[in-house]
């Protein structure tokens, strides 16, 4: 009894702790990560002089533009009514680790409640902006799709696609991890106590806090948290929090994750399932003077500081500059005589540094390229670029949220392959025009990845340029350019040989890969990698690139593969470089076989037939292909009713016809392939020329398969029943033959003929052979009546088929 | 089943407020510290149940209005007997895992002797055996025909199977019974093949006068050695292959005959149980929204670049010389004499993206109370649609409903089992769909349960009747404040879809209860001709308390009846 007591008072106890815990003072990443424990560093307190908005009121130089407040308009119809006037009453009770201050406390207790319904009223006065949702074919949008969302789908995504690296783990959810990072890996193998690694400067690095959210389920529905989530940035254009590029139906998963709606569960819920959160509604009595009167004290509040609400001005306190840090009152003295931001001591002696910095930035100096570098560093600060991304022995993504970074396939190819890049040196790295569309949100070459690069809208619009000037202006020797001369010179089969000696191993080129490989495609580079950085990162990958798993292939400074161009160094990477960067190359050999293992048809034991598009000048849009087993091929024109195309060697590839969809002509692997005339049938009357039979009295019947399945097709011309079908001789040579039944002339009394042109422009052999010019022998029984139509030296070889039963002609190549 | 609202959901949203604290003590204390942390970690534990618990009973007591709610799975079942892995199929050099039969299914048919035979993109047809299995664990595989250009349709005909390839209609037999079709007999060819991928070929289906009918795809932007291959009007400046967007026939004695022109991507073709034929249509340039469409000689759809051909021997359209573009669909009718309406619009988005497959529930009751109606495939959206028609003026019209989503991804064929359930052949390759499948076959079920929906709309002369699966609750169903009307149309334009345009909120005067409690007759104005009336019911209840399942239906009314039915 008496422990069941205790029980209950320590449960008590605990959610009450709970409950008094939540975090008092602002949270700013940036500030918590890496400047808590350096107060006296100035940086620390200039990332909250602008995340905190204290710029916003006391003005300063650009620099430190404050980051403004989520806006406002419509605010009221699209976050909850009741958590809008709790958030006001206290907003670090409502949302602990919030950065908006506590303002109303300046309004009178007894006026708060009356103040909270007029700033209500105004919110909800006009309509919440909603971002445009296009739909089409491409783009799946479930009609109401907010309220399809599914939990367990948005919890999955929620800790793939890279919230949890600034927002909140949860415990709950199964992590299927890979395996250690290279980090851990690194530290498991040296089997030391902590504080030894720690004097190797190997420790594990430090948890990273999560930025607190809201409580989902008071503030939004699913329908305005799908919205948010979507588009970001139109309710907070300081974009701090980025768009993870979700697709509708993405959002909507992750809502109901968030909010914990079950609704929605593993079966998606039903249309007339409405939102039960709908009591968002725009108010339909518009009470016009209590909409002024919000309005009115919005203005007083100083709101309009933060957050840009229509025509009201903002009300501005004394410049930085100006203020005294010894003085009695103000915002770090807490006399409630401003805004009330609930501040760390640590957090008010960071501010009280960087304002004595700013004092005495006038007699300090520094070189332009440090302040470039320096500004950087801070935008990443602000944007929280360093909960992924490392740069300068900074940042990166906290080790408890490694297991959560991983790659589609789960394979263990290193840090690399699962983790965000380090940003080191990336501005001589990357071309800028890619780190721009990169930071655009349109560059990805890593789709393999599960995490998401997110799009930080305009605030990172200088930010691909300014990597660039900086890490320019911080070159080193190792990405020196090779003189210009033997840059032009290369060559593209040296290049694609190279590829086969270890790039493709692991990197897809033109979208081809051998199975079961993941990596970065390497075509067309050029587009994002400078020549300097490829050529430096060849010689020595380790040296850019720490962990890097790419191995190098110039160790020593000398080729592995001696016996191309003669190992010469700077040739081989000039090469490398211009066939990666050529689209109309022949693929490395590897890739080509690893594609042909999948796609390509090799007859072994029985013909193979592919009904497909072939090029126009081949059997084209009709054709029927036919590869044997002997490795002699043909095409055939169902639509003309002519064979139109054999060859030697490999057959064809499938993939282009079963898989891709742009239905691309099949073009025969093999070789010796030789084309056929274009038309085939002639008819002529008795003492006439020959005239070729029109197509409309052509007739393709289809073809049925022999015992050893070689096709016979069966066609008509001109009334003439035709079975045509080709198989190898016994002088392994193509035999066609023919079976020819009686034409149908119960219609006509008109005698018919139907001759076959062999080919035009052949050279006699003898009476029952000839050649072409691409040495096809054609050979024709005895007594087959034929004719040659000359032209010069050559002519045109027809026979006549009508009245023949059957006729064999061979084709020799 | 009572509401998705389960303990286990709330207790992990509780769990995700307190994470953090866990994580933080799981990590930092050495090993030590052990006991005294799982002390803690089990604390936590208890904790969360009562909160979790706690807060259960407040959501219930939240949501006791709405205790009864019910999902489609209630009442139909998604049976898997085989899916894909998700893969992005839209990416241009899409490959499907290695050493996988690709059961990208473009066609299906039951055989005889119970098999399921299914075409696939890829160019074959397979028997599957043990379908109707529950779970289907013993499903086998047999290849019965290989080497067809892109089958995209299934039909058993006169004993032996028939399918549209991309260049010719074909029977495939199998003349040596052992079970391997060897010859594939040429029916009918001819039509324009230029060779560009959006030339697809769907088919064939049978009418009832034993003709088999087949629907060609524009092409869609022919590359010049493809526009050398295509037909140009001059008059009307279109250009595509000879009878691309017609829909043809093959008459019993062979002939190949273009009938209607005027389609985009009708992918889908389908017979109602009177034996007429009808096709779906996908939104795009001059086609506003998905849309369902009765096959008949001479009509005239919509999309007008399958005018090329109209002067083509054989054409059953009269010549136009100028083809409206930016008109309100009534309004385009009224000027270009051949368009004719659908027989029903699908509104975009609201009742798919992309619609497909054409099925008559022929099973009697069997596939729940929908016997006779149609249903609809839809493709982006993963579900399957719903359409009631009903003949006005000797014309089709009717409405449309949402029916049952959620599979594993698009909806590309249907067709009946024996027992009434419908087997759901899947493929979203070169496009997206909201399953990430990227094909696969399910089978629906009904479970017998009766759900609360719109079974029918009728047009009458005033309004509308509404035939309701259950019987409903006089009192919501009585009250006019039960329904929400509206009608929009769309605009007849070159560009891709339409917005839903001229639309008005109508006024429902009255709401009469059937005797028998299982129809409302609503008196609703303004009434227009051609638009898409949208019925809203969400207030109705059944006599049990349950709400409609979809409360939303979409009447196109082409036609007002001139008396009451």
């Amino acid at each position: 009894m008496f422990r069941r007591l205790v029980n209950v008072l320590v449960v008590v106890f605990f959610c009450l702790s709970q409950y008094l815990s939540a975090r008092a003072e602002p949270f700013v990443a940036g500030f918590d990560r890496f400047y808590k424990e350096k107060t006296s560093d100035p940086t620390g307190g200039r990332v909250l002089l602008t995340e905190l908005n204290c710029t916003a009121c006391h003005s300063a130089e650009k620099d430190l533009k404050p980051k403004g407040g989520p806006s406002l308009s419509g605010a009221g119809n699209r976050i909850r009514p009741d958590w809008i006037a709790s958030y006001l009453r206290s907003p670090s009770h409502e949302k602990g680790g919030g950065t908006m201050p506590h303002m109303l406390h300046l309004v009178p207790e007894k006026d708060r409640d009356a103040a909270i319904h007029s700033l209500l009223a105004f919110l909800s006065s006009e309509d919440a902006e909603e971002p445009k949702i296009v739909a089409s074919g491409g783009s799946p949008v479930a009609h109401e799709f907010w309220l399809k969302g599914d939990i367990a789908r948005g919890q999955t995504l929620y800790h793939q696609a890279g919230c949890i690296a600034c927002h909140r783990i949860d415990e709950a959810f199964q992590v299927q991890k890979t395996g250690p990072s290279d980090l851990e890996r690194k530290i498991a193998s040296l089997n030391m106590e902590p504080d030894e690694l720690e004097e190797l400067g190997l420790a594990l690095p430090k948890d990273v806090q999560p930025i607190p959210m809201s409580k989902m389920a008071s503030k939004y529905n699913l329908r305005s948290l799908s919205m948010f989530l979507i588009a970001p940035h139109l309710v907070r254009p300081a974009g701090r929090m980025p768009s993870l590029k979700l697709q509708p139906h993405e959002a909507a998963d992750l809502a109901a994750y968030l909010i914990g709606n079950s609704v929605a569960s593993s079966e998606p819920s039903q249309s007339a399932a409405k939102d039960p959160a709908s009591d968002i509604q725009k108010s339909h009595d518009h009470d016009e003077v209590l909409v002024q009167h919000g309005k009115t004290l919005l203005a007083k509040l100083a709101c309009a500081n933060c957050h840009s609400i229509a025509d009201i001005k903002p009300v501005m306190s004394k410049p930085l500059k100006e203020l005294r840090l010894n003085a009695l009152r103000g915002c770090l003295n807490e006399d409630n005589s401003g805004p009330i931001f609930g501040l760390t001591e640590l957090q008010k002696e960071a501010i009280q540094a960087s304002i004595k910095a700013i004092h005495a930035e006038e007699s300090t100096t520094k070189s332009v390229a440090n302040r470039k570098a320096e500004g950087l560093a801070f935008t990443m600060l602000q944007l929280n670029c360093y909960a992924c991304h490392e740069r300068g022995g900074r940042g990166g993504v906290g080790p408890k949220q490694w297991p959560f970074f991983e790659n589609t396939q789960q394979m263990d190819i290193g840090d690399e392959g699962r983790m965000p890049p380090p940003l080191d040196h990336v501005g001589r790295k990357l071309q800028t025009s890619w780190l721009q569309s990169v930071l655009e949100g349109k560059g990805n070459v890593r789709p393999h990845f599960r995490a998401r690069m997110p799009i930080y809208s305009d605030h990172v619009k200088s930010l691909a340029a300014a990597f660039v000037e900086v890490d320019a202006a911080h070159g080193s020797d190792d990405t020196k350019p090779s003189d210009e001369k033997t840059a032009r010179t290369f060559d593209l089969n040296a290049g694609r040989e190279l590829m086969d000696s270890g790039c493709v191993q692991c990197h897809a080129f033109q979208t081809e890969s051998i199975p079961g490989t993941i990596g970065i495609d390497i075509a067309d580079i050029g587009k994002r990698v400078q020549r300097e950085w490829f050529e430096a990162f060849l010689l020595n990958p380790a040296s850019l690139k720490k962990n890097t798993r790419m191995p190098t292939f110039f160790p020593d400074g000398k080729s592995s593969v001696p016996h191309v161009l003669d190992g010469d160094v700077r040739l081989q990477i000039a090469s490398l470089w211009e066939y990666l960067n050529s689209k109309d190359v022949p693929l490395p050999t590897k890739l080509e076989q690893s594609r042909s293992l999948l796609f390509e048809l090799v007859p072994h034991d029985a013909p193979i037939v592919l009904r497909t598009f072939m090029e126009s000048k081949s059997a084209g849009t009709y054709a029927i292909a036919v590869g044997l087993p002997e490795k002699m091929h043909y095409a055939f024109d169902a639509h003309q009713v002519r064979l139109a195309e054999i060859w030697k060697g490999k057959f064809l590839n499938a993939q282009g016809t079963w898989f891709d969809r742009s239905a691309p002509p099949a073009i025969p692997l093999g070789s010796d392939r030789v084309l056929l005339p274009s038309t085939s049938f002639y008819s002529r009357k008795p003492k006439q020329q020959f005239v070729p039979i029109d197509i409309n009295r052509l007739r393709f019947h289809g073809y049925r398969l022999d015992s050893q399945r070689i096709p016979i097709f069966r066609y008509s011309v001109d009334g003439f029943s035709i079975e045509d079908s080709i198989r190898l001789d016994s002088e392994q040579a193509l035999v066609r033959q023919f079976k020819v039944s009686d034409a149908d002339t119960s219609n006509t009394s008109e005698v018919r003929s139907v001759w076959l042109l062999l080919s035009d422009n052949v050279v006699q052999i003898d009476k029952e052979t000839a050649s072409t010019r691409s040495s096809l022998k054609l050979q024709i029984p005895a007594g087959v009546e034929h004719q040659r139509i000359q032209h010069g030296e050559t002519s045109d070889w027809m026979i006549l088929l009508s009245g023949q039963k059957a006729v064999e002609v061979h084709y020799r190549w | 089943m009572v509401s998705n609202d389960s303990p286990i959901h709330c207790e992990r949203t509780f769990l995700i407020l307190l994470g953090n604290s866990v994580s933080t003590s799981k990590r930092q204390h050495g090993k030590r510290f052990q006991p005294m942390l799982f002390g803690f970690l089990r604390l936590l534990v208890t904790s969360n149940l009562i909160v979790g618990i706690i807060f259960v009973a407040n959501i219930q007591s939240l949501h006791a209005d709405n205790a009864i709610k019910f999902a489609e799975s209630d009442f139909y079942r998604m049976v898997t007997i085989t899916t894909s892995q998700a893969s992005d199929s839209r990416a241009k050099n899409w490959k499907p895992a290695p050493d996988s039969l690709v059961l990208e299914a473009s066609g299906l048919a039951k055989l005889p002797d119970g098999r399921l035979a299914v075409a696939i993109r890829k160019g074959e047809v397979w028997f599957l055996s043990n379908v109707y299995d529950d779970p289907p664990n013993n499903v086998g595989y047999h290849r019965f025909a290989s080497s067809l250009h892109e089958p995209l349709g299934l039909l058993l005909h006169q004993g032996s199977l028939v399918t549209v390839q991309r260049t010719e209609m074909t029977r495939m037999l199998d003349k040596d019974q052992d079970d391997v079709c060897d010859e594939y007999q040429t029916m009918a060819t001819g039509w324009g093949v230029t060779g560009n991928y959006h030339e697809y070929a769907f088919g064939p289906e049978a009418d009832s006068d034993g003709n088999l009918w087949l629907t060609l795809n524009l092409g869609l932007g022919l590359k010049s050695e493809q526009k050398s291959a295509a037909l140009t009007n001059s008059t009307l400046g279109f250009s595509q292959a000879l009878w691309r967007g017609w829909g043809m026939i093959v008459k019993p004695d062979g002939q190949l005959l273009p009938m209607c022109a005027g389609m985009r991507s009708p992918s889908g073709l389908g017979n109602n149980l009177n034996g007429d034929v009808f096709y779906s249509d996908q939104q795009g340039n001059w086609v506003a929204t998905n849309s369902l469409h009765h096959l008949r000689k001479g009509a005239f759809f919509h999309h007008p670049e399958g005018l090329a051909s109209i002067n083509q021997p054989g054409s059953t359209i009269e010549p136009v010389s100028e083809v409206p573009d930016g008109l309100p669909f009534p309004d385009a009718i009224q000027k270009l004499s051949i368009l004719k309406p659908p027989a029903v619009w699908l509104p975009y988005k609201k009742v798919g993206q992309s619609a497909t497959d054409i099925m008559v529930d022929a099973s009697d009751g069997k596939f729940g109370p929908f016997a006779g109606q149609i249903f609809v495939g839809e493709f982006t959206q993963s579900s399957i649609n719903r359409v009631y028609l009903e003949k006005i003026d000797g014309e089709y019209q009717g409405a449309c409903f949402p029916f049952r989503e959620g599979f594993a991804s698009a909806v590309l064929r249907m067709e009946q089992g024996t027992d009434g359930s419908v087997f759901a052949g899947l493929s979203n390759r070169g496009w997206s769909s909201l399953g990430p499948a990227s094909y696969g076959l399910q089978r629906l079920v009904w479970t017998g349960r009766m759900p609360m929906e719109m079974k029918e709309i009728w047009a009458q002369p005033d309004g509308f009747e509404i035939v309701f699966t259950k019987t409903v609750d006089k009192s919501s169903a009585a009250n006019v404040s039960s329904y929400q009307l509206t009608s929009h149309t769309y605009r007849y334009h070159s560009q891709y879809g339409s917005d839903d345009i001229l639309e008005k909120q109508l006024d429902v005067s009255k709401a009469t209860v059937s005797e028998d409690g299982l129809r409302v007759r609503l008196v609703v104005s303004p009434l227009r001709q051609y638009f898409v009336h949208t019925l809203d019911a969400s207030g109705v209840r059944s006599t049990d308390g349950e709400p409609l399942l979809h409360s939303d239906g979409y009447y196109t009314l082409n036609h007002i009846p001139n008396q009451d039915r």
